[in-house]
């Protein structure tokens, strides 16, 4: 009886010793050290337990609650600075984590190509095949096959630079010239955007520029009509702007197409009720399109009563400039670090 | 062009207000502005360069009618011919003037307008000047005719319509003295030029206060002669381009007639009789229209009674059911074929009215050009290697058109000497990049353009151009070049040096082809960009040549699992020595040991280096099956030393 109670106040002790000891322990490995001495398999533990065989049995469950006691006891103080300790910094990893890391410099795309390739995507998601063509054209490409002769009056519309006194060599005022280049290489149906840099003589404001960059677009079959321009482009703006707005059609006049149409969008900024960015109209002029002339296809060497086809061109520019609330066209040509690194 | 809605209700007929006329303009596709003062209310309207028919109010009115329940209300007027006076008329060339007529009208009392026709002109946007010329100008406004009144006490014998001589000269109503050409078409008397056709009366002739009889004209003047002749003298006028887009000829003698009857009512005048020269004949337009195909072009059914309404209301007349045939007025110039008919259909039909629909087309797409790709590709490498991509006009002054070797030929209609050639290499407008930049604090920078460039025989090519400003020494810019290089699969490289007038050159070709250079600009030809204190590096590269390299195989090759054994050596090399040289010497005599590669992992000039030298650490690579130990590795790189050090004074860095 005495016995037994000198063995569990040993057992108090005990835990007593081990617990002001651990309390001086620093580093994983003196823990583990610990944890051997008082809880391991031949631990201190371990050793009171195995004295329950000599205890009478009248006497064991007294002897069992303390034994229980301690156990608990030690394991909880084991687990709390084991807890402490795992969050103790290491010290062969000593570093400022806030401080802002080394940054590779930016390296990026042109906007003009961002915005290009977002255009083109969605023609290609479409079926369209891109198309590119020369800079320095002929006055045919440019203006004849496009059915504007000579003294056509559009061709006032698009002030040229020429490279030759007699007019024959220009650069080219849009990227129609492709279109018709392509139509002598491929045999409808087919369906094709071209796009590329285009000039004509306008002042560097910020408006204008004298270089701006196109993107056209041609599809061209037996079956083509009208309300498939509308239906492909109502498309392909909802797709580029990812908004589902208004697109308005009106008749415009075009030499190469015919019927001509303008296409607007509603303005996003003012929700339609007219600001300064769509001059008050709450509409905003984003593509001119139509169905191919007639003399168009001639030109191009297609029997007009046997094809149709619809044609379409935008600015690159103002594209971008809408979609990102860009104010002064100049920027592109620029090339200040601090703008091209907005445009991702 | 500016209608003033209050003179248009005139010859509008029917319930209309404002803003419906408005909502109908824009439906039209002619863009209205609505503006108001205290004397009306105006559209001005964007009017396509094809309907010469809307530049009048009575034009405008009749391709309203459809929109509405309207009509189209002439002016009534009948003339009382009172006077028996005539003048010889000749018309030199047909071509030029299909139809002239005029009126003598005699007794004429210039002074200030009357009210109402004061206020006409000035609604119309002209100045008020005096009776006889509010007349011609009202007529104008009216019927899109341009007039002409004439003082007759200044016209010699007769009129004469005929081409100007080389340096003639007239001075024109403005007060200038103009010096005329053959592309002018003149209205001259028996000796002199008194006004230039279509375009401006001369001063001469003007009406005064003193006038008392008027030669008045009413003509029809070919357009490409008008513009030609426009061109020549630099001067344009409202008449000028009316002209310029053909007038009607049906309406020529009734603007004369009715101007007459003002200048008899207004002016007092007696009226002489009409003097025709020309055909007012004009043949009738016929057009064939399948009605099945208006729907099948516009994608929606339009029943062939929307046509026909609409056809009569434009005073079109119509025969037949399926197929019609539609006679169209000769002042609707545009109106030629089927499509046409269409477009005017499809404008009064309404494009909103026509449904979005998408086409049903084979799945095979139509492929893309391989430049527009492997341009795109050219982009992906130079981002990869950590060049920002930027965007020129590729136009330049005289000077940068030359820089580094270019022809960029010169724009003969240029907008300023900045912009007056084309590029000839696309660095001159990367170093100005790099400059704007630069002013902005940043320090480092790496630039590149894909782009056209251009040569004085007006051919051009699709080139890269790089430009590094303080990132690195020439080794590090010449690496991320080979990277790019050989991400296009330029091989075998050969690296050359030239000095020229912009600094060094270091030309680089592949099989004999030059494909391009990288630059090192002098500090002197760095200042006019201010950046000579600047470490900067160019390089352009003809990326067609490199298109043209044939592509090799894509396939992956399997991973070689034999043992690698790595030596790094740190050489002193000659600066004299072609690397080239070397590298051939090292595998004609280490590849049949396993030698599977030499790469250069580090270059350092300078301490510790002798000047006429470059140090290199060289890593060679062995793999083979096993048979080569690293004792047998070293003994054969001693013997390759020995060869280096013979050949070329390569020797080991002690």
């Amino acid at each position: 009886m005495d016995e037994v109670d000198s063995i569990i106040r040993e057992m108090e002790t005990a835990s007593s010793e081990a617990e002001s000891s651990i309390r001086d322990l620093s580093g994983m490995e003196a823990l583990e050290q610990w944890r051997v001495q008082y809880l391991g398999r031949k631990g201190r533990l371990a050793l009171f337990a195995a004295k329950i065989s000599s205890v009478p049995p009248k006497e064991r469950a007294s002897f069992g609650k303390a034994l229980n006691a301690m156990k608990e006891r030690l394991t909880a103080i084991y687990e709390e600075i084991l807890s402490t300790e795992r969050t103790k910094p290491r010290e062969f990893f000593t570093v400022n984590h806030t401080i802002p890391g080394k940054r590779p410099d930016f390296s990026g795309f042109h906007p003009l190509t961002v915005v290009t390739r977002q255009v083109a995507s969605i023609f290609q998601s479409f079926g369209f095949g891109v198309h590119v063509g020369p800079e320095i054209e002929s006055d045919f490409y440019n203006f004849v096959a496009l059915n504007m002769p000579e003294n056509h009056p559009a061709r006032d519309m698009q002030d040229t630079f020429y490279l030759t006194p007699d007019q024959h060599l220009l650069l080219r005022t849009h990227t129609s010239p492709v279109q018709i280049r392509v139509m002598e290489r491929l045999t409808p149906p087919f369906r094709i955007i071209a796009l590329g840099k285009t000039f004509r003589s306008d002042a560097f404001d910020a408006s204008h520029t004298p270089a701006f960059h196109q993107i056209e677009g041609l599809m061209v079959g037996e079956d083509i009509c009208f309300s498939h321009l509308k239906g492909v482009l109502s498309l392909f703006l909802r797709k580029f702007f990812a908004r589902d707005m208004k697109v308005r059609f009106l008749p415009s006049y075009f030499p190469f197409t015919e019927p001509s149409a303008e296409i607007s969008i509603s303005c996003e900024i003012c929700g339609g009720r007219g600001c300064q960015t769509c001059g008050h109209e709450g509409w905003l002029e984003i593509l001119g399109a139509g169905m191919v002339h007639p003399e168009v296809f001639r030109y191009a060497g297609y029997d007009p009563s046997t094809v149709t086809g619809f044609a379409f061109g935008m600015g690159v520019e103002r594209l971008a400039m809408l979609k990102y609330g860009i104010e002064d066209i100049r920027s592109f040509f620029l090339n200040d670090i601090r703008f091209l690194s907005q445009v991702r | 062009m500016r209608y003033c809605y209050e003179s248009l209700s005139e010859y509008l007929k029917g319930n209309h207000t404002r803003t419906q006329i408005k909502e109908f303009l824009q439906k039209f596709g002619w863009n209205p502005i609505l503006t108001s003062d205290e004397a009306g209310t105006y559209f001005t309207l964007e009017v396509p360069a094809n309907r010469g028919d809307l530049f009048s109010l009575l034009g405008l009115a009749k391709a309203l009618v459809p929109a509405g329940n309207f009509s189209v209300e002439s002016p009534s007027f009948s003339v009382q011919e009172k006077s028996d006076r005539t003048i010889s008329v000749k018309v030199e060339n047909v071509d030029d003037c299909p139809l002239y007529s005029g009126r003598i009208v005699e007794g004429i009392m210039p002074a200030p307008s009357p009210a109402w026709l004061s206020s006409a002109v000035e609604r119309a946007g002209f100045r008020s000047i005096n009776n006889v010329v509010d007349v011609t100008n009202l007529v104008f406004v009216e019927y899109g005719q341009p007039l002409h009144a004439f003082d007759l006490s200044k016209v010699k014998e007769g009129i004469v319509v005929r081409r100007a001589r080389a340096s003639e000269t007239i001075t024109t109503l403005d007060g200038v003295n103009r010096t005329l050409g053959e592309e002018v078409l003149l209205i001259a008397d028996t000796l002199t030029p008194i006004g230039i056709a279509g375009i401006m009366g001369g001063a001469d002739s003007e009406i005064t206060s003193a006038t008392q009889a008027i030669f008045l004209e009413s003509a029809s003047f070919h357009p490409v002669r008008i513009r030609k002749g426009a061109r020549f003298l630099g001067h344009s006028t409202e008449a000028s381009q009316r002209f310029e887009k053909s007038v009607d000829l049906t309406l020529v003698i009734e603007a004369l007639d009715r101007a007459a009857f003002l200048m008899e009512t207004v002016c007092g005048g007696r009226v002489g009789p009409r003097i025709v020269r020309g055909s007012r004949i004009e043949k009738e337009k016929k057009i064939r229209l399948d009605t099945r195909r208006v729907s099948h072009f516009l994608g929606c059914d339009i029943p062939s009674s929307f046509l026909i309404d609409l056809f009569e209301k434009l005073r079109f007349s119509v025969s037949g059911k399926n197929i019609l045939t539609v006679t169209v007025p000769p002042g609707r110039t545009d109106l030629e074929r089927e499509e046409d008919l269409i477009e005017e259909v499809a404008r009064y039909y309404g494009y909103d009215a026509i449904p979005e629909t998408l086409p049903c087309a084979e799945i095979s797409s139509t492929v893309s050009s391989s430049f527009y790709e492997k341009e795109e590709k050219v982009k992906d490498f130079s981002v990869r290697t950590g060049f920002t991509e930027v965007s020129n006009l590729g136009l330049v002054s005289k000077d940068e058109a030359h820089f580094f070797g270019g022809t960029g030929p010169e724009i003969i209609n240029p907008l300023s000497l900045n912009f007056a050639f084309l590029r000839g290499s696309l660095l001159p407008e990367l170093l100005r990049n790099l400059k704007e930049n630069f002013s902005y604090r940043t320090e480092r920078l790496s630039l590149f353009e894909t782009g056209k460039y251009f040569f004085s025989d007006y051919t051009e090519r699709l080139g890269l151009a790089l430009a590094a400003m303080n990132e690195g020494d020439f080794y590090t810019f010449k690496g991320r070049v080979e990277s790019i290089l050989s991400f296009l699969e330029a091989k075998d490289l050969r690296w050359d040096r030239e000095d020229i007038s912009e600094g060094v050159s270091i030309p680089f070709s592949s099989s004999g082809e030059l494909l391009g250079s990288i630059y090192i600009p002098s500090p002197d030809f760095l200042q006019q960009f201010d950046l000579e204190n600047e470490s900067i590096f160019l390089c352009q590269i003809d990326l067609e040549k490199i298109f043209a390299i044939p592509s090799v195989s894509s396939r992956c090759e399997p991973l070689s699992t034999l043992p690698l054994i790595r030596r790094d050596l740190s050489l002193i090399i000659p600066k004299k020595v072609r690397w080239h040289e070397v590298e051939e010497t090292l595998y004609s005599s280490l590849l049949p040991s396993g030698l599977s590669e030499i790469r250069v992992c580090d270059i350092y000039e300078g301490k510790h280096i002798p000047e006429d030298s470059t140090g290199a650490t060289v890593s060679f690579s062995f793999q083979n099956d096993g048979s080569l130990t690293r004792e047998g590795v070293d003994a054969l790189l001693h013997t390759t030393l020995a060869t280096l050090d013979n050949l070329f004074s390569i020797r080991i860095r002690e």
